[in-house]
């Protein structure tokens, strides 16, 4: 038998029945949910991944996940839950093959890095698979395609590569078209920037004027740095500007993203940020993230610029080799997984880059990885510290899930208000989100929210854009002109599933009065005459 | 708050417990995974709830357990010839005993103390306060006793005295063992005393293994899935005599082993009055020691002798003890009732070691190395022989109203044994990793639904009642089940079967699997798809108990508290109005029921009348469209108990 005729009854003939066998029981058990209806495509992507496996190490023991996916559809009966287990095998299998193949060869090779990077921003944007989107999806995977060749050098893709074709598929809108051209775009940035030619130049010229305004800084920024290396080379030499503007525009970033982000990748990254600011081309990075400051709802796609241009950049190392200039730990490979293991959430994921949590859950885990840090030295001291964070998040935590919930659905127009008598005394918090509220700054005011105890002292609290937004602003289709930003507290939970899949963007609002008795709730009387303001629900926790 | 503390106790068990195996770098590789697992589980605790995913915390802090065993067991094992592990039985024993006392408190918030728990309990108590074995106080003032059941009533069988004494016809040592435990620590102590109990087991069995010559490798290889793993795990943290039973059988092989006659001889007395079951155990070891010492009948038949005094002893104060247990008329020593028994525990989904404990079955493929085992296996496999001898054939061969293996628990050290020779000489890896895989779900399920170990034996596995609840379908009849015998069953035998011949021909382990992972993984999809399909196509019997019937009233009967349920046909009881509907192949059938008064149903569109049977089951035939598909029974007069329909 050839190696051809081996190969395909040893992986392609099993694959493709596995495949068969998960698509014959998406068929005899019909779900109104997409996500379920796509099963399918979920293990043709687990079978690709299965299959670099199989021809890289011979075999391919990732298969398993096959019938793995299909026991997960016939017997996890909650909805959400079975989602989530979709996303997870996906994201176990993919990060099990990079993480073999990275260990043991250190990269992958190019068409590994394009198959793999393909079948997983597939996964995530072709559920649901519309013909109003098609050209947009289709753009998304080309996008990505070529992103990843204009990443890979003549080694193949590194790990930093895969992360940012990965992020850069989940984040780009399929709504507006022309957003969707962002991985396109990045592409063309990467290619002017690595190999700088009036060819290349031009390209980005075009993919830029095509994509819209918000992809102009980028190429302007791209090609400023271009010409000031060129122009200002003896400049190089007196490197405090360049760095104190990068420090500044890394600072300045919204919820401090970009520095959290760049963390996660790798903690390292911190301490040599001012070393990145100093070349020209990595200080253009940051302030073409300071540009976030313009348009939030860009945050993660700016970001992502940045990553893929700080990545672009390779070193040489004392020994000759090249190597990255950030390095991938543990934490970046968590980071994918979570990308991959909520792809049946994906838009509510994109909308949220690169923070899926609340601020506040984020800090408590990042707390719980830093927790980490001493384990070189005293890993029993890492390991009780670690513990005790888990411990007490988790019970503060609960702490604060406790508490009756007073279903309101109060809808007040401009100037109306609710009041509410409380059954118990108690701490309270009102759960508040905007409708048709969208195109309103960070920082206008939308509401006031009184509260009144039995001796009559009362608490008010002026309700801006940033305490709530509207419901709908992280919605596919609207979030990407959207200007409001995410509210620092909520307890909104995802709505829809896919690429549709989205945040609502409700916020939640506490008032400091101990055993409040009544609350009231003003909509501004300087609201849009249609807009409106949502009370959800009212939760009052007794002392 | 229970769960907050159990919280606190098992982070703290499974962080800082295997401080005490690991050192050096091999440390800061486990204060790494332990940080990065920390983080990830924080983090869907706190993401779970944004993607709707309503959690129950008792389930979620049972999968970070399982996790954090899951990540320690494979540091274990991975580092069996690292310099820095400090690995000895007693530390490893401290990380079982650790993990079985913070899952204590976690295990009784889950559900009440169950089966015969709460009456050894309730001897424990009346020894402590009253100083007596008496329990009439004890029945009369439930609500004060820590036990939590106002619903005991004294079981069947147990002992009267003559001025009307209600006694339990529990053996009382286990009860007099729990009284350090329950004076410390009421309930929680009692159950802490077992836990510690079974960590000594855990130690025990681990020195039998080093004794025996077993490499560190398979030793820490076997050791998570002996410690962590079905079926200990379940008795650890529950009042059965088992899991102390395994200590001193494990006591009493190492001691024969090392011919310390007292030691020996002391373990097998207490394991006798233990349980009055396992002085067959004793009795074996004995014979088979002697035996094998070539001692002389002299010396042989004392030692029996003295081990039939305690037996003796239970026998003539707690008579009721053995009547109690007195085969009823179904146990039978046929070839049919040892074909079903033995067959049940190999590969009964319910009850059996292939669904319960696989690795112990693969370990079994020891058996045919008799010559290259121990000492210690062969007495522990010839000590084995007269127990499950009587045990096969029992109607009650699947343990009861119990944790499942619940009779196998005592040969937990064997069973050990023989998995690290099967893991060192003969187990290809891709064996032992889907054993382990599967042994990691079944601890999942325990921890985090230790009541729901408790089964009715009514032949559906766990896996049928769950999908079959769910999707309407009858999976059950997939899932092999000697308590109502069906054709996968067999097929499963033959499989076994089949893996026996092989172990028995192939001399070695194979170094690689022959089979491509695809081909093994494809084989697996179609046989599930297969399986789901076939679930889905209506079945010629249906047991109109099972989960897959869609009911909208009627009960269980007889209920599940019945004492010796398994004994009884089971079946539905209808009532005025009542409906129930299942896939059934429809057609000429036959219908069994048992009915007080005469009744009326109504089935596939037709009217039937059922005549009384004066309370005992009988079978009328019934005549339906041979139409396969859902059917709907309606009973539209009288309350009549319906077992099953079948096709003719």
């Amino acid at each position: 038998m050839d190696s051809t005729s081996r190969s395909f009854a040893r992986l392609v003939a099993p694959l493709a029945a596995c495949v068969a066998a998960v698509a014959s029981i998406s068929l005899l058990a019909p779900s109104d949910n997409f996500v379920d209806r796509a099963l399918p495509l979920y293990a043709a992507a687990l079978a690709v991944i299965a299959l670099l496996e199989g021809r890289r190490f011979g075999d391919a023991p990732l298969a398993f996940a096959l019938p793995l996916l299909a026991v997960v559809r016939i017997a996890c009966y909650d909805e959400n839950l079975r989602i989530l287990l979709y996303g997870a095998l996906l994201a176990a299998v993919a990060l099990t093959f990079a993480g073999r193949v990275l260990a043991r060869f250190g990269r992958l090779t190019t068409v590994e890095g394009l198959q793999l990077t393909g079948t997983c921003v597939a996964a995530m944007k072709l559920v649901p698979f519309g013909r109003e989107l098609a050209v947009a999806q289709v753009a998304v995977i080309v996008g990505v395609l070529l992103l990843a060749l204009s990443l890979a050098s003549r080694d193949g893709l590194g790990a930093g590569a895969l992360i940012v074709c990965i992020a850069a598929g989940l984040v780009t809108p399929l709504d507006p078209l022309k957003a969707a051209l962002f991985p396109i775009v990045l592409a063309a940035t990467l290619a002017a920037v690595r190999g700088p030619s009036p060819f290349s130049i031009g390209a980005l010229i075009v993919t830029a004027a095509i994509a819209g305004r918000w992809a102009w800084p980028i190429a302007v920024i791209a090609i400023g740095v271009l010409l000031l290396e060129e122009l200002v080379e003896p400049l190089r030499s007196r490197r405090t500007a360049p760095a104190a503007l990068g420090l500044a525009a890394f600072g300045a970033l919204p919820l401090a993203t970009g520095a959290l982000a760049t963390a996660a990748f790798s903690p390292e990254s911190i301490a040599s940020l001012p070393r990145f600011a100093m070349r020209p081309r990595l200080a253009a990075v940051a302030l073409g993230v300071a540009a976030l400051v313009l348009r939030p709802s860009l945050g993660a796609l700016y970001m992502i610029v940045a990553l893929a241009l700080l990545l672009a950049e390779e070193s040489v190392g004392v020994d000759g080799t090249r190597r990255d200039v950030v390095r991938v730990p543990l934490v970046a490979a968590v980071f994918v997984a979570a990308m991959l293991a909520l792809l049946g959430y994906s838009g509510a994921v994109a909308s949220r880059f690169p923070l899926p949590l609340p601020i506040a859950a984020t800090v408590t885990v990042a707390v719980v990885a830093l927790a980490a840090l001493p384990a070189r030295r005293t890993p029993g001291l890492a390991v009780a510290l670690s513990a005790a964070v888990l411990v007490g998040a988790i019970a503060l935590s609960s702490a604060g899930a406790r508490g009756e919930t007073i279903d309101v659905r109060a809808v007040l127009a401009p100037g109306e208000s609710f009041e509410r008598t409380l059954p118990t005394p108690g701490d309270v918090s009102v759960e508040l989100a905007g409708g048709n509220l969208m195109a309103l700054e960070p920082g206008t005011p939308v509401a006031s929210v009184e509260a009144f105890d039995r001796e009559g002292r009362v608490v008010r609290r002026e309700i801006v854009i940033g305490d709530v937004a509207d419901w709908g602003f992280g919605r596919p289709g609207h979030y990407f002109a959207a200007r409001n930003e995410w509210p620092w507290t909520t307890r909104a939970t995802v709505a829809e599933y896919g690429h549709e899949a989205f945040f609502g963007g409700s916020g939640t609002v506490a008032l400091d009065l101990r055993d409040a008795v009544t609350i009231r709730v003003t909509a501004a009387a300087s609201l849009p005459a249609e807009g409106r303001l949502n009370i959800d629900s009212i939760r009052v926790v007794r002392r | 708050m229970t769960m907050l503390v159990s919280l606190v106790l098992l982070v703290a068990a499974t962080s800082l417990a295997p401080l005490a195996i690991f050192r050096g770098a091999l440390r800061i590789r486990f204060a790494y995974v332990d940080a990065g697992l920390s983080a990830s589980s924080l983090a869907l605790w706190l993401l779970l709830p944004r993607v709707a995913i309503e959690l129950d915390p008792g389930v979620a802090l049972a999968a970070f357990v399982v996790v954090k065993l899951i990540a320690i067991s494979t540091l274990l094992a991975s580092s069996h010839d690292s310099d820095d592990l400090a690995w000895s039985p007693w530390r490893g024993a401290f990380v079982a005993g650790a993990i079985y006392l913070a899952l204590v408190p976690f295990v009784l918030s889950r559900g009440p103390v169950d089966g015969d728990e709460p009456f050894y309990l309730l001897v424990t108590e009346s020894i402590v306060r009253d100083h007596d074995l008496d329990l009439r106080n004890q029945y009369a003032n439930l609500a004060h006793s820590e036990v939590g059941r106002t619903d005991l009533v004294p079981q069947m069988g147990d002992p009267v005295g003559p001025n009307g004494e209600k006694y339990s016809r529990h053996e009382p040592l286990l009860a007099f063992v729990l009284v350090p435990g329950y004076l410390a620590g009421g309930l929680f102590g009692a159950v802490a005393t077992i836990a510690l109990l079974a960590a000594l087991g855990v130690a025990s069995t681990l020195r039998l293994l080093e004794e025996e010559g077993c490499s560190r490798r398979s030793i820490l290889v076997v050791f998570p899935l002996l410690a962590f793993g079905p079926p200990l795990l379940a008795y650890a943290t529950r009042i059965w005599p088992e899991a102390p039973a395994a200590l001193l059988f494990s006591e009493a092989l190492r001691a024969a082993r090392h011919g310390k006659r007292r030691r020996a001889g002391l373990a097998l007395v207490l394991l006798a009055l233990l349980k009055l079951r396992f002085a067959l155990i004793s009795a074996a070891i004995v014979a088979g020691w002697m035996l094998l010492q070539r001692e002389t009948r002299k010396k042989s038949f004392v030692a029996l002798a003295l081990l039939a005094i305690p037996a003796l002893a239970i026998v003539v104060l707690y008579p009721q003890a053995v009547t109690v247990r007195m085969f009823d008329p179904g146990d039978v020593f046929t070839a049919n009732n040892y074909a079903r028994g033995l067959g049940g525990v190999l590969v009964d989904g319910q009850a059996g070691l292939l669904f319960q404990a696989p690795l112990w079955l693969l370990g079994l493929a020891a058996l045919f190395r008799w010559r290259t085992l121990g000492a210690a296996a062969r007495l522990g496999i010839v000590s084995t022989i007269p127990y499950l001898l009587l045990l096969f054939p029992r109607s009650e061969w699947h343990g009861g109203w119990s944790p499942p293996l619940r009779y196998l628990v005592v040969f937990v050290p064997l069973f050990a044994l023989l998995a690290a020779f099967a893991v060192e000489r003969l187990l290809a890896r891709g064996a032992f990793v889907a054993a382990a895989v599967w042994s990691a779900g079944l601890t999942l399920h325990a921890i985090a639904f230790p009541n729901a170990l408790f089964r009715i034996a009514s032949g559906e596995s766990t896996w049928g009642r769950w999908v079959g609840a769910w999707w309407g379908y009858d999976l059950s009849r997939l899932v092999p089940s000697l308590i109502r015998p069906n054709g996968a069953a067999a097929v499963a035998l033959v499989v076994v079967g089949i893996g026996a011949l092989v172990a028995l021909a192939r001399r070695e382990r194979a170094v690689e699997s022959s089979l491509p992972s695809a081909v093994v993984a494809a084989f697996l999809a179609i046989v599930v798809a297969s399986g789901f399909s076939v679930a889905k196509m209506p079945g010629s019997v249906v047991e109109l108990e099972d989960s897959h019937v869609r009911r909208d009233g009627g009960s269980l009967f007889p209920a599940v508290d019945t004492v010796a349920r398994f004994r009884f046909d089971g079946g539905w009881q209808l009532h005025e109005g009542v409906s129930a509907s299942f896939l059934y192949t429809g057609g000429a059938s036959e219908l069994r029921y048992s009915a007080s008064a005469p009744a009326t149903i109504e089935l596939g569109g037709r009217r039937f009348e059922l005549a009384s049977t004066g309370g005992v089951y009988e079978s009328v035939a019934i005549d339906l469209p041979a139409a396969p598909g859902r059917y709907t029974l309606h009973c539209v007069k009288g309350d009549p108990v319906v077992d099953r329909i079948a096709a003719e």
